[in-house]
């Protein structure tokens, strides 16, 4: 177990690599000149010059891809050219903000994903089932900037009862505070999620629900809640792991968006606002951070398989 | 063997099991009796789609999921119709007076709950207030019982670290956690090899001695039936067509469908070319051909009337104890078969 978990970390780095320099090829190639955007249309050539030779600029690509990923490697991620902050200190609260706020949707999403799931196979034929299925389709086509801005309108704007825009409250400080700030974000983000969890646990199940050992659990006298939320949704959460380990990238996507509909402090709209204003450090090391995090919350994913099924050994 | 007038322990009377199609309905299994006494083994046998299988299912409420399924008729345990039983009473005789063994003992337990996990939810769903080290006594001597080796060691494994045989023995272990007045078991020994088949009947001829428990034993084994079972139920397309003890049935049958069935058991005293078979197939319940269901299969046919007017009645023989569902079943001892 521990020679595997060894391997999988050290199968890290390589992807890693891969990742760095595709993400700082891209901003690389994207069209504009970060010295104009930092000094303004008014700059004359000389002050653009001075910057560009100051930033390093001017250098061939390679080496200012080794250079910066040197620097990254030393924990060095550079200083924003906005605010003149260090990179890695800007995004160090807003990291926290998001994952904050992005636990919180992950967890709802998942409640109500599996509950809606096993309500929909347990009972395929019902109203309920076919009410769940008109839930996975609706949250599945609703963009998430728009059911946000909805959600604002209604309840922040006509009803009055939440706020329309959200600050970032840590949870530890004020969690009915947290609550109250983060509750449209958090329907926003997990609607989708729960909406593919849904539909995903409701396919295992059926599946599941099939099988010989549920026949056995109601053969030897398991009274049927038990069949369905022990037997059966034990099984039919396995495959539906890996689908919520490949959903944390869609999540981050989705948190782009959502944040700047709510104007929320997090990762996402510090990423929005750095494409906007051409804030080519911080984009790098943000982009960096929220590949780092998908690889690695696939790694716990995998591990999660171990725990959750006795046949599954590393080693 | 138990005496005629005792109580049986399981009364089927005139089942019915089958599914409304656009085409009609699907009679799966049409109007199925028979009984079984305390203590004893019944053998089911016939063919794949004789209904065997889904009448017993149907008995216990656990027909596979899919169909809109109807079950008409009764089955009395020790006077109780289990098909008029919901929820909470359903639930405390399955498992608790029937207990019902499956063809695939690898795939019947859950792969992701270890052994004592399973056969101990067996009891506890049916004794609460055990301790756990109550529960735990109880499955190690269950594990004991069929003769699991090691049940110390072995309770604690998952059911992918069992062979068919030995997942087999689990589910016998948990199949009579407790005590059931009735087993069913559905082709036990069917997934396994033979020398593993031997062994399993060995353990279950053994725990039913032990707790006079009554046995169905559904089949299309003759030679399994002629080991274990005390009486016969031979099953053709959804009916019964003939009953009778083991002994009368081999000796004397009084159907031509049980004639054909013996007749394809390959024997090792007669060389033969070919193996045996019954001609043509088993109608599906869609498309059941008129009259006796045999019919069109039947060396006795010879284009007689009755056999494609009416459908035989299963009725006393020369025997009163053996039944049979033919218009013609004298003839059946006196014709030659054709080869």
């Amino acid at each position: 177990m521990r020679q595997y978990l060894l391997l999988r970390i050290a199968q890290l780095v390589p992807a890693l690599f891969l990742a760095s320099i595709a993400i700082w090829a891209l901003i690389y190639l994207l069209p504009g000149d970060p010295a104009i955007a930092i000094l303004g249309p008014n700059a004359t050539p000389e002050q653009l010059q001075a910057l560009r030779e100051q930033l390093g600029l001017n250098q061939p690509a390679p080496l200012q891809y080794l250079g910066w990923l040197g620097r990254v490697a030393r924990g060095d991620f550079g200083i924003s050219y906005q605010t003149g902050l260090p990179v890695l200190q800007l995004i160090g609260l807003r990291a926290i903000a998001t994952v904050q706020l992005g636990t919180m949707a992950f967890v709802v999403s998942m409640l109500v994903g599996v509950t809606l799931g096993v309500i929909a196979a347990a009972r395929p034929t019902s109203l309920a089932a076919r009410l769940v299925g008109a839930y996975n389709s609706l949250t599945l086509a609703l963009p998430s900037f728009w059911l946000g801005l909805l959600l604002i309108l209604l309840f922040g704007v006509w009803l009055k009862i939440l706020p329309p825009a959200s600050g970032f409250i840590p949870i530890w400080l004020d969690p009915l505070g947290t609550l109250r700030v983060s509750i449209l974000p958090i329907a926003t983000l997990a609607s989708y999620t729960s909406g593919i969890v849904a539909r995903f646990v409701r396919a295992a199940m059926l599946d599941v629900l099939g099988a010989d050992y549920v026949r056995t659990a109601r053969a030897k006298g398991v009274a049927e809640p038990r069949v369905v939320w022990r037997h059966a949704l034990r099984n039919a959460l396995l495959p539906t792991v890996t689908v919520l380990g490949l959903q944390f990238g869609a999540f981050i996507g989705g948190a782009v968006v959502t944040e700047g509909v709510f104007n929320y402090p997090g990762l996402g709209s510090l990423v929005l606002s750095s494409v906007v204003s051409r804030d080519y450090t911080v984009l790098q090391g943000a982009i960096l951070l929220i590949v780092a995090a998908f690889t690695l919350v696939n790694l716990g994913v995998d591990l999660l398989y171990a725990v959750l099924d006795p046949r599954v050994q590393y080693g | 063997m138990a005496a005629a007038t005792e109580t049986p322990t399981l009364a089927v009377r005139d089942l019915h099991v089958g599914f409304p199609t656009r085409r009609g309905l699907f009679a799966a299994v049409d109007g199925v009796s028979f009984d079984v006494r305390p203590g004893e083994t019944l053998g089911v046998v016939g063919e794949s789609g004789s209904g065997k299988s889904l009448s017993m299912l149907a008995v216990l409420g656990l027909l596979p999921p899919g169909p809109a399924w109807i079950t008409s008729g009764q089955a009395l345990l020790n006077g109780r119709d289990l098909l008029r039983m919901q929820g909470e009473d359903l639930r405390r005789v399955r498992g608790g007076q029937v207990a019902m063994i499956f063809q695939n003992p690898t795939s019947s337990l859950n792969p992701v709950f270890s052994i004592g996990d399973q056969v101990g939810e067996a009891i506890r769903v049916h004794q609460t207030g055990l301790n756990r080290a109550a529960v735990r006594e109880r499955v190690l001597r269950l594990l004991e019982l069929v003769g699991i080796p090691e049940p110390r060691r072995r309770i604690e494994q998952y059911p992918h670290e069992f062979s068919g045989g030995m997942a087999q023995r689990v589910m016998i272990a948990m199949a009579l956690a407790n005590s059931p007045s009735l087993l069913i078991a559905d082709e036990p020994t069917t997934a396994l090899d033979v020398t593993i088949q031997a062994q399993i009947l060995e353990v279950l001829r053994n725990a039913l001695q032990e707790l006079r428990t009554s046995l169905v034993l559904i089949t299309h084994n003759l030679s399994l039936v002629a080991e274990l079972a005390d009486r016969v139920v031979v099953m053709y397309a959804g009916s019964v067509v003939e009953t009778a003890t083991v002994s009368e049935l081999f000796h004397h049958p009084r159907h031509p469908y049980t004639v054909g069935l013996m007749r394809s058991v390959p024997s090792l005293e007669q060389q033969t070319e070919r193996l045996v078979q019954i001609p043509g197939q088993q109608p599906s319940p869609a498309s059941r051909p008129s009259g006796c269901p045999f019919h069109p299969r039947c060396y006795l046919f010879q284009q007689r009337q009755p056999c494609v007017e009416q459908t035989p009645p299963l009725d006393a023989t020369d025997q009163p104890a053996h039944l049979a569902a033919c218009h013609f079943w004298p003839e059946v001892e006196t014709t030659a078969v054709p080869a």
